[in-house]
């Protein structure tokens, strides 16, 4: 037995030695298949790793960590504490969470020159660590405790000195004794996890607030407990979480909630679960992504396996017809002709999964970051095996046609049953035609007309296998009709091709293969092309312009105009404000700039972005009423019917400081009269004259009702325009002259009566999306000013999403709803949109105007943080697989001409004997691979084309933008005729050097070759 | 229906080497005759069938060595074929040991090629593994026999020496020159101890030397292990180391030759295939008169006929 077994390892060797290309050949492409399938998982675990990493990454630890806080309100840090010893932990390795930070408050107060201040006590863990101390030393007996330089300075205590903390409503007083100063560190620090203990200024001027006074958790207990609140917050451990562990994570988190709750009466609260989903959606659509590249390309590569070992099969035609010869039982005649096509695919499953392996881990640390490796998992392993058994049934089926042919078939070619192969086309045309349709169903019935759907992993090979076959099927019965034609040309060649392509059928394997491989790298090029333009086009959308600054504006420093300033030309520069209050967000920006600096992607919208900047700005508004100078002088001319005589004051509102100021100028007169005020320390940079007010106030009860007719007549310019000037309320007649404003106002005592520039829109022209189209209180969405205030607005647009907020915004011109404050941006923040045209040295230009930069986004550094994504990653597979997928095409069709270059030598030999020239043979050559490559290359494009057409809208990356800007799937066609050229020209390479070979090889001594 | 003469024993040359060994009460030694009755085969072509054999009616005795001469195209290898087993006839009886060939399976017609039945076809190299050694050649048929419940009589390596092949046991057969090759293949004919061995055309393109050391191969076969031999062969000079030649012409057995006469034969229906050397005086529908004979019959053209 052994030495049988020692034989049938000699043939074995012997065998593949003795066909060492052919060998070769089947062991690459073998080793391909699976090292394509392992590295599908495991370039996918690792980019699920650099997911993971990077969105735990991006997210403050503060929302990835445990806050504990007693579930009733009041409770006590034991039972916070014993619920954070049960935090989760892994089954294995480091510990997801790390020492529990406790953190217990007291709020009191305490007074200091007659001013009172408000505080808090504060003891948490390892708090000193990050302060920087200036004096004295961290408290740590009961009793004592540290100040900020600043709140000991209002409070004029030094160290050493005793602090008077009154807690509660005087329900505890206490004696602190001051043991250190410290210096107020960021609040932004991840250690106070976005909590500000250093609210210094803040809070009611009666008490205004001051930065935590530090204690030790002794001091905390001399507090009676109502008056302290506890809690416990649990930091997450960075890069403790393993893709592996990240589902048990989610379940364990939410099994610890509950537990707590339950047992400990504690309420446990972390965002790490939303982040953990959130990696989760990018895992589904990076795999999805990963699926399609690698199962396409592992289709491809078991159909160039299968062609391989059918264009070697005959090599191997006579051992097996001397197996039947010698009397093998089937069994063993399948043995002799499997043993060597199935070695080599199981030699080439763990050199495949090696293979793969090591270039994940070579190009781990260059494509998803430092810390990522990459490991040959389970699942790659799995994938390897499961292409290695489905590669040897490749094989088998591809020796199956050898094995029926039988000891009288060995010298005969080989052919497939007739009824067998059209079963077979049958099958692979109604199984990509189903999957077309299905597609372009789903596309339709999904949102945006994109829908995620599996079956896009499949697609588009089967069309392109199914457009191969239906092509070389067809070529025959094409060229029958050239065969009658070139039944008497003098082209020989031609002819010659002609016949060859239409009576043999060795060519319609070329023309699927070539379909097939041309038809996934068209595909792939164009799916990564598209993506990469798509992706261009989100991040912009996402940054909302080339570049985006937040800014800081100097108090008393006008933001708009500062901007404008500072690009005068104002190509590149655009002011806006982002309101972020609880119902709603809103963007603010210049529209007079918006056009040539937002990025607005075409069909974004109905209208263009300049059409919807123009919309944004309400028509007819009068210019604002600017109040400068030194002194303020109204001339009245008066008519009054009231007693007593009414007020007039006029309001302004500075745009520096954003406040409202009030002028009274006194008692009306009878007759004219100018009624002045001093402007002496109001709007240094200029006022907006918000109106003219008439109170009257008549005794209390009296029901009287005053009249008075006034004409303004200094104040400002364009008093006569009757259109500029508003009334309130709206029963109010305004008339303009030469000589100025003339209103009739009926006096009541419940409102004044206003005479007010016609600047400020009272409906706001708004885009919005389709989550802020309503409610539509006051006849149009509401909206929320950038004072907080909520106004009404009206619809010129809407769109899916808005640039750089997204679905949930609403977008306005920043210049008039400025004229709509009533008092200081609230929740604000102000930012500076640049266009890549803004002028060099912005920032610079900026700061001189009184705009400091504070946070900088640009599309560039987007896409630089997002290089490591495992979507990005993904579709660069796309491009990988293009390369590769042509790669097998030029290969398959090379080794094609190379192994009928042995076969067809003697029937050229004969050829060139009865005086054929190996120039017209190698025409000959050429023609016949112009007829089978050329036309298989054409319908790959074709097949690859429409594939991404109906296909790419499907793939889950794509398909997820609904809320973006809308998606651009139409065909890019530089990229398209590149691709096309250099397929044609790389094939056209193989055809030409292949012919000239097989003429080559055909010499006249293999006429006297070996019988048969 | 013919039959032949015995083995000619006295025609073998050992040359020195070592006699093969009869295998006396060995199950499969000796030869089996081989009998084709009426036999009519046909190729089904597209379009129209070919017919190949017109009605064979021939007997080989178990142990006899016989060559099959004729021209090309007139059916020789497919009777051959016939006798493997390879083809079964499309009418008529092949019988090799008393077995009807056209009444087993496929898988019994292969089972006798493993063991009882040699066959080499045309041609070297379809015959052996050319990237294998002689011996593992050797091997290969002797697992195809031994799989099918066969043993071969012996071990690859003393085949060789018994053949005189010994010296090639390791070389690769590729390798080998064509002469060489053809006895290798002849032994990998032998290897499974057939008891009856068909060739075709063995001695084709090979030097006279050579074609005639592959035929003493053969007659070494026959006469130390009584193995039924047949060949197919164009040689006149390769026929003539037989002592029984059979002519087949126009698909029927035309003539027979032994020990160097030849005959012609009368067939089942009555036919006889004319020599070719006559036909000038007989002319193809030339009416004769056929006139008894004590010792056998006379044809004679019909006075004043050309």
């Amino acid at each position: 037995m052994a030495a049988d077994r020692h034989v049938r390892l000699s043939l074995l060797f012997s065998g593949l030695r003795w066909r060492a290309w052919s060998s070769l050949a089947m062991f690459g492409v073998a080793v391909f298949a699976t090292a394509a399938a392992a590295f599908g998982p495991i370039e996918l675990h690792s980019a699920d790793q650099a997911t993971l990493d990077g969105i735990l990454t991006a997210t403050p630890l503060a929302n990835l960590g445990l806050t504990l806080l007693p579930s009733t309100g009041q409770g006590s840090t034991a039972s916070l504490l014993g619920a954070a010893r049960s935090a989760p932990k892994p089954p294995s390795g480091r510990p997801w969470f790390g020492p529990p930070i406790t953190t217990e408050q007291a709020s009191f107060t305490a007074a200091a020159a007659g001013q009172g201040y408000t505080d808090h006590l504060t003891s948490r863990t390892g708090a000193c660590a990050h302060l920087t101390m200036v004096a004295g030393h961290c408290p740590v007996r009961s009793g004592t405790v540290i100040l900020s330089t600043r709140s000991a300075r209002a409070l004029r205590l030094g160290v050493g000195e005793p602090l008077e903390a009154v807690f509660g409503r005087r329900a505890h007083r206490a004696s602190l004794l001051v043991v250190g100063l410290y210096r107020p560190g960021s609040p932004l620090a991840p250690f106070w996890w976005d909590q500000n203990y250093f609210g210094f200024g803040a809070g009611s001027p009666v008490s205004p607030l001051l930065d935590d006074a530090f204690a030790s958790p002794a001091t905390l207990r001399t507090v009676p407990p109502a008056l302290v609140a506890a809690l416990v917050q649990v930091p997450f451990r960075a890069g403790s979480l393993s893709v592996d562990s990240a589902g048990s994570m989610t379940a364990a988190l939410s099994a610890y909630e509950q537990s707590v709750a339950r047992h400990d009466a504690v309420l446990a609260s972390t965002e790490l679960p939303a982040a953990l989903d959130r990696v989760v959606t990018t895992w589904h659509t990076t795999a999805t992504i990963v699926g399609v590249v690698v199962v396409q390309l592992v289709l491809l590569a078991l159909f160039v396996l299968y062609f391989v070992a059918d264009r070697t099969a005959a090599e191997r035609l006579r051992d097996v017809g001397l197996a039947e010869l010698r009397g093998y039982r089937p069994r063993s005649t399948m043995a002799v002709a499997l043993a060597e096509p199935m070695a080599v695919v199981v030699a080439a499953v763990p050199v495949g999964v090696l293979a793969a392996w090591a270039v994940a881990a070579v190009t781990a640390s260059g494509v998803f970051g430092p810390n990522v490796g990459a490991s040959p998992t389970p699942t790659a392993m799995g994938a390897a095996l499961a292409t290695g058994v489905v590669g040897i049934g490749a094989t088998a089926l591809a020796c199956r046609q050898m094995l029926m042919l039988g000891i009288a078939g060995t010298t005969d070619s080989g052919r497939r049953a007739p009824t067998q192969r059209v079963v077979g086309d049958v099958v692979v045309v109604a199984l990509a035609g189903a999957s077309f349709f299905e597609l372009v169903a789903s596309g339709v019935g999904g949102a945006a007309g994109t829908r995620d759907n599996p079956l896009v992993a499949f697609a588009p090979g089967l069309l392109a296998l199914a457009v191969g076959v239906l092509g070389a099927r067809l070529l025959p019965a094409v060229l029958r009709v050239a065969i009658r034609r070139t039944a008497h040309s003098p082209r020989v060649a031609l002819a010659l091709a002609v016949r060859r392509v239409a009576r043999r059928r060795e060519f319609a394997a070329p023309v699927m293969l070539v379909t097939l491989a041309v038809g996934l790298a068209t595909f792939a090029v164009v799916g990564w092309a598209v993506d990469r333009r798509n992706q261009g086009v989100a991040d912009a959308f996402a940054v909302g312009a080339s570049r985006v600054l937040t800014v800081e504006v100097r108090p008393g420093t006008e933001f708009l105009s500062a901007v404008r300033a500072s690009d005068p030309s104002g190509a590149g520069v655009m002011a806006a404000a982002v309101e972020r209050a609880n119902d709603g967000i809103t963007l603010a920006v210049d529209a007079s700039r918006m056009p040539g600096v937002v990025s607005w992607p075409p069909g974004l919208s109905r209208l263009g972005a300049a059409q919807v900047a123009r919309r944004l700005v309400p028509p007819g508004l009068a210019p604002p009423v600017e109040i400068r100078g030194r002194q303020l002088e109204v001339t009245v001319v008066a008519d009054l019917h009231a007693d007593p005589a009414p007020q007039l004051v006029v309001d302004l509102f500075d745009r520096g400081y954003q406040t409202p100021e009030r002028l009274v100028l006194g008692t009306l007169r009878q007759g004219t009269a100018t009624y002045r005020a001093g402007l002496s320390g109001l709007c240094p940079g200029g006022c907006r004259l918000v109106d003219l007010a008439f109170s009257w106030s008549p005794p209390v009860g009296s029901t009287a009702v005053g009249h008075a007719v006034v004409s303004v007549t200094a104040i400002a310019a364009s008093l006569h325009d009757t259109g500029r000037w508003t009334g309130s309320p709206s029963g109010v007649a305004v008339s303009g002259t030469a000589a100025g404003l003339t209103a009739s106002l009926t006096l009541s005592p419940f409102a004044p009566v206003t005479l007010a520039p016609a600047d400020a829109a009272g409906v706001l022209p708004v885009v919005v999306t389709p989550s802020t189209a309503g409610p539509t209180l006051g006849g149009g969405p509401n909206l929320v000013g950038l004072d907080g205030q909520t106004l009404t607005g009206r619809v010129v647009s809407v769109v899916p999403s808005l640039p750089r907020l997204g679905a949930d915004a609403t977008l306005v011109d920043l210049g008039t709803v400025e004229r709509s404050l009533s008092g200081p941006f609230t929740d604000v923040t102000t930012q500076v949109w640049l266009s890549p045209a803004a002028p060099a040295g912005i920032v610079a230009r900026l700061r001189a105007h009184g705009i400091s930069v504070v946070g900088s986004d640009s599309v560039v550094s987007r896409q630089r943080a997002s290089a490591h994504s495992g979507v990005i990653l993904a579709y660069r597979l796309f491009l990988l697989a293009a390369l590769a997928a042509a790669a097998l095409a030029v290969g398959a069709t090379a080794f094609g001409l190379a192994a009928g270059a042995r076969r067809r030598g003697p029937e050229l030999a004969a050829l060139r004997a009865i005086g054929l020239s190996a120039p017209v043979l190698r025409r000959s050559v050429w023609i016949e691979q112009a007829l089978s490559t050329g036309l298989g290359a054409v319908l790959g494009v074709a097949a690859g084309v429409t594939a991404a057409a109906v296909a790419l809208r499907s793939v889950p990356e794509l398909a997820s933008q609904v809320a973006g800007p809308p998606l651009d799937l139409g065909l890019p066609p530089a990229v398209l005729a590149a691709t096309v050229a250099v397929l044609a020209a790389a094939l056209s390479v193989v055809a030409v050097l292949g012919a000239s070979a097989v003429v080559e090889a055909a010499r006249l001594e293999s006429l006297g070759g070996s019988p048969t | 229906m013919t039959r032949g003469g015995g083995v000619d024993t006295e025609t073998g040359d050992e040359g020195g080497s070592t006699p093969v060994p009869a295998v006396d009460g060995e199950p499969g030694a000796g030869g089996v005759p081989v009998r084709l009755t009426g036999v009519v085969h046909l190729y089904r072509q597209s379009g129209a069938d070919v017919v190949a054999l017109r009605g064979v009616d021939l007997d080989v005795d178990a142990g006899e060595m016989v060559a099959l001469l004729g021209p090309s195209g007139m059916g020789k290898t497919t009777v051959l074929r016939l006798m493997a087993g390879v083809l079964t006839p499309s009418a008529g009886l092949v019988q090799v040991g008393g077995r009807d060939l056209g009444r087993l399976g496929g898988a019994d017609r292969r089972a006798l090629r493993a063991g009882e039945i040699g066959y080499l076809v045309q041609g070297t190299t379809p015959n052996f593994l050319p990237f294998a050694t002689v011996l593992e050649n050797i091997w290969f048929v002797q697992h195809g026999a031994r799989t099918r419940g066969h043993t071969p009589p012996w071990d690859p390596a003393q085949l060789l020496e018994l053949l005189g092949l010994g010296d090639l046991a390791h070389a690769r057969v590729a390798g080998l020159p064509r002469g060489r090759q053809q006895q290798v293949a002849v032994a990998a004919g032998l290897a499974a101890g057939p008891r009856l061995v068909l060739a075709d055309e063995p001695t084709a393109q090979l030097s006279p030397e050579a074609g005639r050391a592959v035929i003493e191969l053969f007659r070494r076969v026959n006469a130390e292990r009584g193995t039924t031999v047949v060949i197919v062969t164009h040689d006149g000079a390769i026929a003539a180391m037989f002592p029984r030649t059979v002519t087949i012409r126009d698909g029927r057995v035309g003539a027979e030759a032994h020990h160097g006469e030849e005959y012609a034969v009368v067939d089942g229906t009555g036919s006889v295939q004319l020599p070719p050397d006559v036909l000038d005086l007989l002319p193809p529908n030339t009416r004769v008169r056929v006139v008894r004979r004590p010792d056998g019959v006379e044809l004679r053209r019909p006075e004043g006929a050309l």
